[in-house]
């Protein structure tokens, strides 16, 4: 007798959303400044939320999984705002899209349309950036994605 | 707090970025916006697809303020002396990310001072100056309202001194100035809040906020005169210098007489005896560098000569060889006793003409 409803509460737990937010992910905001450090001036990032016209913009999404559980298939899906313009980023299993999210893969495959057919497409004509890990986040762990821009 | 993060690799080459350089932006996005970034989240946990969530983050675009004050003219302006409401051109532009005002101020810098064009001011120009847009006399403008990024506006400043009668010393260019004098200008512009048409913003600082953005400013410094006004960078002031170089006539005036004839001798080594004929020549000669003169007009008050005028007898535009009048003038001037007068051709520089007549001696 008892066995079973053990079994039945194994069974039961998962479809209880009981940790809304197991992995919460934070969007956190870098500028480039010019910072002078022990006599030389070079270009650091801070952390801040006012920026001017140019400005060089590093976006960090830091996700932590905070549940007993590993997460999986884990995904995010960032339209690049309208005043930003995307540069890059430095993860390898980043995909992009020109097209307004209707199709994605690494920037050196695609295309866009122009006055003389397609061209290849560049940083700035990216809509959206995208990220899929592959592997599941285990309980407790956590990591970043980050993406590069300017400010218009 | 400082965040190291490694850079993409094809950035390892950044140069620094100097604040207040020339704005590279032709149109950067209007200061106060907030750019929102929304990502969405999803992720499944034992296989079952969790509540999608956003993670946002937000960017407030301050505000750059960047007023530049540029002369249009290419070269010292040239003047005469008792020139009337002589014109120096002027551009404002607001090359920063929001419309402002630009408050407006033209003033004559002291004499002594090194000034635009590689000058030095040498005597001071009339103070009442009148700015005008679109052209010199066009509305009359104190400050420029809302004026919108990267729009040029020319500014005419009109020198109105107005001459007082018997005083060489005044008006715009005061009659006793002399020649190769010059005279500067300053047009001082400084940022003012926009945002509020027809009325003059306020005073934009740095440490409070407004339309929702905190300031900064980064004009570039004009190098300008090394007294009086010292244009400084990142101060919402821009102070541009302009020219007066004044080109004055260089008149030197010579009278000779030449014993023509007499009733003894004839034309053969005439006296100046009762019934000779006597020609006076009046030389107006030009300085080199000299502006022209224009049409000058030669008189000779004869009352206090023993001489009768010889009727028809003024010739003008005669030349010199060296200091000797040559016969070569034409007919011209005229006679009102006592005074022969008459108006010659513009003199150039470096060149002489005459007006030349006739008298018996009584």
């Amino acid at each position: 007798m008892m066995r079973l409803l053990i079994c039945f509460a194994a069974l039961l737990l998962p479809t209880l959303a009981w940790s809304q937010e197991q992995v919460s992910v934070k969007f956190t905001s870098f500028v480039e400044k010019p910072a002078t450090v022990n006599g030389t001036t070079k270009l650091v990032l801070q952390e801040a939320t006012k920026v001017f016209p140019g400005d060089k913009v590093v976006y960090v999404l830091s996700y932590h999984n905070s549940g007993r559980t590993a997460a999986s298939n884990f995904a995010i899906t960032d339209p690049i705002p309208e005043h930003v313009v995307f540069e890059g980023t430095p993860d390898a299993t980043a995909l992009v899209s020109v097209d307004g999210g209707k199709s994605w893969g690494s920037l050196a495959t695609l295309k866009v349309a122009s006055a003389t057919g397609f061209r290849a497409a560049r940083p700035e004509d990216v809509t959206h950036v995208r990220w899929a890990l592959k592997s599941a986040i285990p309980a407790g762990a956590d990591g970043k994605l980050s993406f590069r821009g300017t400010v218009r | 707090m400082t965040f190291k993060i490694k850079l993409l690799a094809g950035s390892a080459g950044l140069t620094l970025a100097v604040l207040g350089a020339t704005p590279s932006f032709a149109t950067g996005t209007t200061a106060g916006t907030v750019i929102t970034n929304t990502a969405n989240v999803n992720y499944t946990v034992g296989g079952v697809a969790q509540t999608q969530q956003s993670a946002v983050n937000t960017l407030t675009v301050d505000r750059k303020v960047i007023v530049a004050a540029t002369v249009v003219d290419t070269a010292a302006v040239s003047v005469t002396p008792g020139q009337v409401n002589p014109v120096m051109v002027f551009s404002v532009v607001n090359s920063g990310n929001s419309v402002i005002d630009v408050d407006l101020a033209a003033a004559v810098q002291a004499t002594a001072t090194a000034t635009n064009f590689s000058k030095t001011t040498s005597f001071l120009a009339g103070s009442s100056i009148v700015l005008h847009t679109g052209s010199a006399t066009g509305p009359v403008v104190t400050y420029l309202d809302e004026l919108a990024v990267d729009t040029p506006t020319t500014i005419y400043a009109v020198d109105t001194t107005a001459y007082v009668s018997g005083t060489p010393t005044s008006g715009a260019i005061p009659l006793a100035t002399a020649n190769g004098a010059f005279s500067g200008i300053t047009l001082t512009a400084t940022a003012r809040q926009g945002g509020a048409a027809g009325s003059e913003g306020a005073v934009i600082s740095t440490s409070t906020p407004y339309g929702g953005a905190n300031n900064v400013f980064a004009d570039v410094a004009n190098t300008l005169a090394t007294t009086g006004a010292v244009d400084a960078a990142n101060n919402g002031v821009s102070i541009a210098a302009d020219v007066f170089q004044v080109t004055a006539a260089n008149l030197a005036i010579t009278k000779t007489s030449t014993i023509i004839s007499d009733p003894i001798n004839g034309t053969t080594s005439p006296k100046a005896i009762p019934g000779a004929t006597v020609r006076y020549c009046i030389q107006v000669a030009n300085g080199a560098g000299a502006a022209t003169a224009t049409a000058p007009v030669v008189t000779d008050n004869l009352s206090t000569l023993p001489v009768t005028f010889v009727a028809g007898s003024i010739k003008i535009n005669g030349s010199v060889t060296g200091a000797v009048c040559n016969w070569d003038g034409s007919a011209g001037g005229s006679y009102t006793a006592p005074t022969v007068s008459g108006t010659l051709a513009d003199v150039a520089a470096a060149t002489t003409k005459t007006l030349y007549f006739d008298v018996t001696i009584n």
